[in-house]
């Protein structure tokens, strides 16, 4: 099979752009693969959009979702980009395209584009390479992002095999009314570690839009860290799905910082599925100005003995809206099962609008479980003790919400990328202080 | 060790002493309707039960617009249980009674009716410390009295059938406003067919001493029991109102369905009791809700420990400066129980507060769910809500579940929610059996712990009795 025949739209909403584009070339590729292209094509298509009452889309606004205007168009040249000073392997994209390779020099680290994994790994990246879905409400979205998908960064780590330097990935949009389609997917052997940063970058002012994916698959006492950093345009649109499977003894660490983005929906299933696993999920989003960042998350505890734990701070500013919806579930017969979720907002200005809906559905035992919400302004005792030692307000309630940050970037637990976290972090602030 | 062997080992006496009669509502006496709409809902049903209770025009059209907002709202089984669907709604009788005038005196009130109420211990608990009761029996007030003193001072406390006609400048501005028909589906259902509950109404400054109580009880098997409560309290006035449901074991489902609105002028009081022992077939889908003005305080509180399905969510709508809201919460859900309860704090003026205190015990199969909303607008100043949810799960196929949303828009407000959801722990359990108490009785002991700070808001008669039914739900769930 070569080519793919795309079928008309059914649906009004349909990004009329991307039929123009020619069907993509499957030449050399499993037919598995085109056909579960062509299948989500079809799905994406063929599912309704998300309405104003669906509880997975509640406080959303579901108008922020037109991408008619979007295209995959030619690649204008991207900027420099300093990220890491180690790192055990770089990719840097655009628009899907690879720009530049740094191979891994680390045997039992391999970093492959989707073609090489396909002819390397077929059976594994058949399992794999599914629609990722991760039932938290945009399932209609996610089959767009495998209808769409060109290139994926696969990251294997063969078992035993502890990678101590980063992984990074850096994917540029670039271009007027560009479009991409990034995939991660992390392949962890028994007993290896590795940690991958992933960056999303906009070359310039133009409106963007980037739909992603990442997916962790772990082996036995596997531990992944997985750092997203999301700093699009305020003009771009940004979906991003991610599925974790911690199985047995492994430990999967999930950390999302937006710091960008005009309308920013982030959906995270992590699957405690195997006994003694660990997941953590971390997030800090800044939302300012129009912005508006939707984070959907499920913790689906599976086995006994599973621990996992979520910790997402906001911070908002002017008329910045933030949604967080996220949900413990607990199977029957996962007994003696840890989760913790907290969701705390920081209120900075008088327009901007904080949603939180923690959940819980325990159908187990012998588990203890608890999730916490705050929204609040800063703490006005603080701000007077700084001013109390001659620091201005306003340098002071700086260094508090920095500060408010902090307690999730230091969870990540490698200094060179909580540097680097933390420094983006530092500049975004300073950008809408200024 | 076994539970039931423990409870045998205590002599008579003490058995009586500390047992109540957890078949105390469990009976029915044959019907005898002179009035009855038959099955099913249509207009011509409306059509009947206003002309049974002789209703003013204006009420026949509210009821017959419901009925059409009714017919067209989906079942919200996009958030809520599937459970609803179980509900068949031609299958249910809308209005049965024998008369719509209640009685005052209880030696007139008809002998099973009375009996039953003697049985529940009604008015005995009048004679010891109520300001007022009504009774209730299916769709109309069998009886409804005032103690002298307080209606003196200006209370009524009439069904709400006397309130629409014989007080309706107070009656008809308030109705239908705090939950409008179209509110939800079930709201829409009790507009188009409401028959009984209470209306009151406090005047300006009249603190009401003692509790008025009202007593709900279904005795006929497919029946629906849609009673409407409006309270409203004026200025500075206060007063508690106490509810208590109680229905037979049919081998059929029955409805209960009511819309309680609560209106709380300038510096008024309104606490709203609810102690709810439906049997395991009644699906329990209540729209409660207050309004406080200006520093007005409405507070419910609230257990179920009944029926098949509960959902009800009260809520207060912060409507003055400085208003409060609060929602106390205990839900017991045992085998084949679904208690969907919570509770909706809306913010609408400067400087309101609002606290919830919900714990559910999830015993056997049951499922006990918190789903709660919060919600704090813009260009509002100094708002403040406290949420907690504590759940108890006693067995491995206990279950419980927490949906809340909260809303926060501005700076300078600050919110909280907190839930965990634990088990007793072994270490307790065994602490109190190596002092001599057994694992059933342990468990009980600890169940009420983690539920005592609330119980104690209940009036006291309420909160010994609620000590004993949790008593009774335990038993037999561990050993």
């Amino acid at each position: 099979m070569s080519t793919l025949t795309i079928p008309n739209p059914i649906s009004t909403f349909v990004p009329s752009v991307f039929l123009d584009a020619p069907p993509w070339d499957h030449a050399g590729l499993p037919g598995w693969f085109a056909a579960s292209q062509l299948s989500a094509w079809k799905s994406f298509i063929g599912l309704a959009m998300p309405g104003r009452k669906d509880e997975n889309w509640r406080f959303a606004n579901v108008a922020g979702l037109q991408f008619d205007t979007f295209k995959r168009g030619a690649a204008a040249s991207v900027p420099d980009f300093t990220g890491l000073e180690k790192v055990a392997a770089r990719v840097v994209t655009r628009n899907d395209g690879v720009v530049s390779q740094q191979a891994s020099a680390i045997s039992g680290l391999e970093v492959l584009t989707l073609r090489e994994a396909l002819a390397k790994y077929p059976a594994e990246l058949e399992r794999h390479l599914a629609t990722p879905d991760t039932g938290l409400g945009g399932t209609k979205f996610a089959a767009l992002h495998q209808a769409q998908l060109r290139d994926a960064v696969v990251v294997k780590v063969s078992e035993k095999t502890e990678v101590a330097d980063p992984v990074e990935i850096v994917h540029w949009l670039s271009g007027e009314n560009a479009s991409a389609f990034p995939r991660t997917i992390i392949l962890a052997g028994t007993r290896s570690k590795v940690t991958v940063v992933e960056h999303h970058l906009s070359a310039g002012g133009d409106a963007g839009l980037n739909c992603g994916a990442a997916q962790i698959f772990t082996e036995r006492g596997a531990q992944v860290s997985y750092v997203h950093l999301n700093r699009l345009n305020a003009a771009s649109k940004s979906l991003h799905f991610s599925t974790l499977r911690c199985e047995r003894e492994a430990a999967v660490r999930y950390a999302q910082f937006n710091l960008g983005g005009g309308y920013v929906r982030s959906e995270a299933l992590s699957q405690v599925a195997g006994e003694g696993s660990r997941s953590d999920m971390l997030s800090v989003s800044l939302a300012s100005a129009d912005q508006e960042i939707d984070q959907r998350t499920r913790q689906d505890h599976l086995s006994p003995r599973g621990f996992s734990d979520l910790l997402y701070k906001n911070v908002l500013f002017n008329r910045g809206k933030t949604i967080f919806a996220g949900l413990i579930r607990v199977d029957q017969g996962a007994q003696f099962t840890d989760a913790y979720q907290k969701c705390r907002n920081l209120l900075l200005s008088d327009d901007c609008e904080a949603n939180s809906m923690p959940g819980l559905e325990i159908n187990a035992d012998q588990v203890k479980c608890s999730h916490g919400s705050t929204s609040g302004r800063l703490n006005e005792e603080e701000v007077f003790y700084f001013q109390a030692r001659g620091i201005q307000r306003q340098a002071a309630e700086h260094m508090i919400s920095l500060g408010f940050t902090q307690e999730v970037v230091s969870r990540i637990g490698q200094d060179a990328v909580e540097a680097l976290v933390f420094s983006a972090i530092e500049a975004r602030f300073a950008e809408l202080k200024g | 060790m076994n539970a039931t062997l423990d409870a045998l080992e205590l002599d008579a006496a003490t058995l009586s002493a500390v047992d109540i009669d957890r078949t105390a509502g469990d009976f029915s006496y044959p019907e005898n309707h002179t009035y009855d709409a038959g099955f099913g809902l249509s207009e011509a049903t409306i059509d009947y039960i206003c002309d049974v209770k002789n209703d003013p025009s204006w009420v026949r059209e509210f009821r017959k617009k419901a009925l059409k907002v009714f017919n067209e709202k989906p079942m919200p089984t996009n958030w809520a249980t599937s459970d609803l669907e179980n509900i068949d709604f031609q299958k249910i009788r809308y209005y049965l009674s024998s008369g719509a005038t209640p009685k005052r005196s209880w030696d007139d009130v008809p002998e099973d009716v009375k009996r039953t109420f003697e049985r529940l211990g009604i008015p005995e608990q009048e004679r010891k410390f109520l300001a007022g009761v009504e009774a209730q029996f299916d769709s109309e007030a069998a009886y409804s009295n005032i103690q002298k003193a307080v209606s003196d001072q200006g209370v009524i406390f009439v069904n709400s059938t006397e309130g629409l006609k014989e007080h309706e400048e107070i009656f008809r501005p308030w109705f239908g406003k705090v939950i409008p028909t179209g509110d939800n589906k079930f709201s829409a259902l009790n507009s188009a067919v409401f028959s009984g509950g209470s209306f009151i109404y406090v005047p300006k400054g009249v603190k009401v001493k003692h509790p008025l109580q009202a007593y709900f009880r279904i005795n006929s098997e497919n029946f629906g029991q849609f009673e409407r409560t409006l309270i409203i309290v004026d200025e500075g006035a206060e007063v508690m109102y106490m509810e208590g449901c109680t229905a037979p074991k049919f081998e059929t489902s029955t409805l209960h369905s009511a819309v309680v609105e609560l209106v709380a002028m300038k510096g008024a009081k309104i606490q709203y009791v609810t102690v709810q022992n439906w049997s395991a077939n009644v699906f329990n889908l209540v729209t409660k809700r207050g309004i406080a003005h200006e520093d007005a305080e409405v507070r419910w509180i609230d257990c179920n420990i009944g029926s098949r399905l509960t959902m009800k969510y009260p809520g207060v709508i912060m409507k003055g400066r400085r208003a409060r809201g609060e929602v106390i919460s205990i839900a017991l859900a045992n085998n084949g129980q679904h208690q969907d309860t919570g509770a909706k704090m809306i913010h609408a003026a400067d400087e309101t507060t609002s606290n919830i205190v919900s714990k559910s015990i999830s015993i056997g199969k049951g499922r006990s769910t918190y789903r709660g909303q919060v919600h704090i607008p813009k260009h509002l100043k100094g708002c403040k809500n406290n949420t907690e949810c504590d759940a108890l799960l006693i067995n491995s196929s206990s279950r419980t579940d927490t949906y809340p949303a909260i809303t926060v828009r501005g700076n300078q407000h600050a919110c909280q929610h907190e839930a965990s959801v634990s088990q007793v722990s072994a270490e307790q359990i065994f602490y109190m059996q190596q002092r001599g108490l057994s694992e059933a009785e342990a468990m009980s002991l600890s169940v009420n712990g983690f539920v005592n700070d609330l119980v104690r808001e209940f009036p006291m008669e309420y909160s010994v009795e609620l000590k004993r039914l949790i008593d009774l739900e335990m038993e037999g769930s561990v050993g």
